[in-house]
């Protein structure tokens, strides 16, 4: 990253990336393009490499957290659309009321999660 | 997810062969965890996990008296022999210790596989006994897809790899969350003393030059995190360790454990144990409470097999809430003993 048209490219290239994970992954394009366009834009008048650099760090590291992210949700969703257990316990689960199924033991666990 | 098989060795021995006698049968040795008195239920799975290979499953129980663990340990169904060795050196189950027994007893029962739960007692002596075979571990095994192919996660479980052990013995460790626990009743496994095992721990332990020194214990009314059926994890939103008594009281009236993310941890609000993440425990409960825990996907994949996730943040912007199934954006200090009231009123 020596010259600043060089991370011009760099960053462009980086928000390509951050929109196509989302329109791969559950966060949604539009979505993505709502959070980052602004830090994005912020950072726009940088001209010190050092700190673009920085930023491009810092980008990069975002990146792949969304990833880790994209790839956790994928690998709940289809243990939920899978997995018996999962689905049973996941659709007897009461949000209202906080119970497990088949409980005998622990829980009834009131709407506190209407908020 | 990807999928790839390493060969780990080059070893053929589909079928075992000594002695110029081919034994077809596998026998799997089972390591047990307990405490001298009771069997812990890590070794339950294990044994689950053993019987998936359709072979004997043989139990070790290395202690020192722990009759009483023995006798358990035989009505445990799908279990076929017990082998019980004593030694007051064998009573907290240290790796130099306890390793020569499993070996010696590898060579005397012709074993084609040896198990332990992945917790961390088997991961203390689990890779010195690999090494004085010499042969590969597998680690965390997740499933069993036959009798020397097994699945386990790398990356932190972001990817499961699919591993093939061509070692003439298999050893590993097995992911508890991952296999049922079996029935405690219902076995009649024969009880096999060792008697050959003093010299061996003996010279082991002169050798090594190691001692018990003591341990400390932090005694908890809780089930066992691991097992639990309902987690309440606190992290660095909790502020002080003193916070922690509130998650304790709503896990209490749950019946459940309390964990801690790495955050919590570092900050000294609990102790270690508590940790549940990748460097932590693994926990797969039925329902997990997050409670000021941002979401670092570190801490995720440690509670990623959790039936039911929810979230209690003040931000609601916290990745926390992009995988919880319930979330609940509010201040911690007032929602959490409400929630503990709404519970105790409903029981």
């Amino acid at each position: 990253m020596t010259s600043l048209t060089e991370t011009r490219y760099i960053v462009k290239n980086l928000y390509k990336q951050l929109l196509y994970l989302g329109r791969i992954s559950f966060l949604g394009v539009e979505n993505v393009r709502n959070k980052a366009k602004p830090q994005f834009m912020a950072n726009a008048h940088l001209t010190d490499l050092n700190e673009i650099n920085q930023c491009i760090e810092r980008t990069r590291y975002v990146i792949k957290e969304v990833e880790a992210m994209h790839r956790f949700h994928k690998y709940r969703t289809l243990k939920k659309a899978y997995d018996p257990e999962f689905q049973k316990i996941n659709d007897q689960f009461d949000i209202e009321k906080f119970t497990l199924y088949n409980n005998n033991n622990n829980s009834n666990n009131n709407n506190n999660s209407k908020q | 997810m990807f999928r790839f098989v390493n060969k780990l060795n080059h070893i053929n021995s589909s079928l075992l062969i000594n002695n110029g006698i081919r034994y077809y049968s596998s026998k799997c040795l089972v390591v047990a965890e307990h405490d001298n008195k009771d069997l812990l239920s890590s070794t339950l799975n294990t044994i689950t996990a053993a019987n998936k290979l359709g072979s004997d499953v043989l139990l070790l129980v290395a202690g020192n008296n722990c009759k009483s663990v023995v006798d358990k340990a035989t009505k445990i169904k799908g279990v076929k022999t017990v082998f019980h060795a004593d030694h007051p050196l064998l009573e907290h189950g240290l790796a130099e210790t306890l390793s020569p027994v499993v070996v010696g007893l590898k060579e005397r029962q012709q074993l084609t596989h040896i198990f332990t739960p992945a917790t961390n007692f088997g991961k203390n002596f689990i890779p010195r006994v690999a090494a004085l075979l010499d042969v590969g571990a597998v680690s965390d095994i997740t499933s069993i897809k036959s009798d020397d192919t097994f699945t386990h996660p790398i990356y932190a479980g972001n990817a499961i790899a699919t591993v093939k052990s061509e070692d003439a013995v298999k050893i590993g460790t097995i992911r508890t969350t991952a296999f049922e626990k079996a029935p405690v009743e219902g076995g009649s496994a024969a009880v096999e003393q060792l008697d050959w095992i003093a010299p061996l721990v003996d010279q082991a332990a002169s050798s090594t030059n190691i001692k018990w020194e003591g341990s400390q214990v932090i005694k908890s009314e809780r089930p066992e995190l691991t097992g639990a059926r309902v987690v309440v994890s606190g992290g660095r939103g909790m502020k002080s360790g003193e916070n922690f008594k509130m998650l304790e009281e709503l896990a209490d009236t749950m019946g459940g454990a309390v964990g801690a993310s790495r955050a919590a941890v570092d900050s000294g609000f609990v102790s270690n144990d508590l940790q549940v993440g990748q460097t932590g425990k693994v926990v797969a409960p039925e329902l997990y409470i997050a409670v000021g825990i941002s979401g670092a996907i570190q801490h995720l994949a440690g509670m990623k097999d959790s039936k039911v996730i929810v979230a209690i943040n003040k931000d609601a912007e916290a990745p926390i809430f992009q995988v919880a199934d319930v979330g609940l954006v509010g201040d911690l200090f007032k929602v959490v003993p409400e929630l503990t009231e709404a519970i105790k009123k409903a029981k």
